[in-house]
């Protein structure tokens, strides 16, 4: 194998709900009882889809810099829910993958996705300025947030999400390096808490079923 | 929202059903066996120049002997590698999370009577170092080599990848 240079493996969120998902099998926190006449596709009885992170935990806050230049802090997309996803926009395979995937979610939302953020954060700050993520999302959707900041901005936000992140040298290629990195989603509801982490390979139609289950939740609370 | 472009995806599998028949070996001494290995619905993600993407075919190996992708190139890149995105869910420091691997292959077996899927989050073929940017719509030509075969040409179709057809899907 190649020279690994690990950046950082670390993180200080205690993902405890997760291990509980994972060893539940991915089952995840159980329905409020049937929907007495709701939407059945929204209602309260129906099961999240993603890894559950059970209580959950206000989201590690962040003010980076989006592809516009303008700042995107965490705190201040309170009312709407947000979904984060780290990679870097020469990661060729999983991030634009995970970005198709998040375009046909808008799809599946409708006028609802008006009220959800998707934003990708480079952990790629050397190579990755907001103006190549405004080219990069802009052959996606330019209204995907492609947040940008400096390294150790970065590494702190990776280190508050427990995110991996590891730089493998690729010498031969014209490249340079390619990143190793975590490929979950994670999911921030309207409150500012962490609530979900979505795998790489979700269905479309389950990741906009849980993030519909989490706009329609109350507010506030 | 943006018009939906499964028109053009639709066509680019009906196009890219290209099949690759026998014949094409004749004559080589180490494999008598014809290759018959037929790629279907090649397409590739939009790229800037000077970046890189993944060439994503559906592989079915039709003839009696095993075979092997081992390479490729294109006029569109410097490079053409073979990769896996590995995925697993694992422990680190205590805590799951899932993680993605990118891993270099030198070769992509597609043993007889079977069908390798390359896709996003699995097997791709990357094309490094873009010679010119790839836009929706385009098309090229990308030169596979099997182990001890002649060449195979293929027109590999650019695609926005996130309509409903299942390009991205299972």
């Amino acid at each position: 194998m190649k020279n690994l240079r690990i950046i950082h493996i670390t993180g200080v969120l205690a993902l405890i709900g997760l291990v509980a998902a994972i060893a539940a099998g991915l089952r995840a926190a159980p329905g409020t009882g049937r929907a007495d006449g709701e939407d059945h596709e929204t209602g309260p009885a129906e099961a999240f889809h993603g890894f559950v992170l059970d209580p959950p935990q206000p989201a590690p806050d962040f003010t980076l810099t989006d592809q516009a230049q303008n700042p995107f802090r965490l705190s201040d997309q309170k009312g709407s829910v947000v979904v984060l996803f780290f990679g870097y926009t020469a990661c060729p395979d999983v991030c634009p993958a995970t970005l198709a995937r998040y375009a046909r979610v808008k799809r599946e939302l409708g006028p609802l996705a008006d009220q959800v953020r998707f934003a990708f954060i480079t952990v790629d700050p050397d190579r990755d300025t907001p103006a190549r993520l405004r080219e990069y999302l802009g052959r996606l959707d330019p209204d995907f947030h492609g947040l940008w900041g400096t390294e150790e901005e970065v590494r702190r936000i990776v280190d508050a999400y427990g995110v991996y992140v590891e730089v493998v040298e690729a010498p031969a290629s014209p490249v340079g390096y390619w990143i190793n990195h975590t490929a979950l989603s994670y999911i921030v509801d309207r409150n500012g808490n962490l609530r979900l982490a979505h795998p790489f390979g979700l269905d479309p139609e389950d990741m906009a079923a849980d993030l519909r289950r989490l706009l329609l939740e109350e507010e506030g609370t | 929202m943006r018009a939906v472009s499964s028109v053009g995806v639709a066509l680019a599998v009906l196009v890219a059903g290209l099949f690759i028949g026998a014949g094409c070996a004749a004559g080589r001494g180490s494999h008598p066996a014809p290759f018959n290995v037929s790629v279907a619905d090649a397409w590739a993600r939009p790229g800037a120049a000077g970046d890189s993407t993944a060439v994503y075919m559906r592989l079915t190996n039709h003839g009696r002997g095993g075979e092997a992708l081992v390479g490729g190139r294109t006029e569109v890149a410097q490079r053409v590698e073979l990769h896996e995105a590995v995925l697993q869910t694992e422990l680190r420091d205590g805590r799951p999370t899932q993680v993605m691997r990118m891993q270099q292959l030198p070769a992509v077996a597609v043993p007889a009577g079977s069908e390798v899927e390359l896709r996003p989050g699995g097997l791709h073929i990357m094309l490094v170092g873009l010679e010119r940017a790839l836009a929706e719509g385009d098309s090229f030509a990308l030169t596979l080599q099997f182990q001890d075969r002649d060449p195979v040409t293929v027109e590999v179709f650019v695609v926005r990848p996130d309509s409903a057809t299942g390009h991205e899907g299972h």
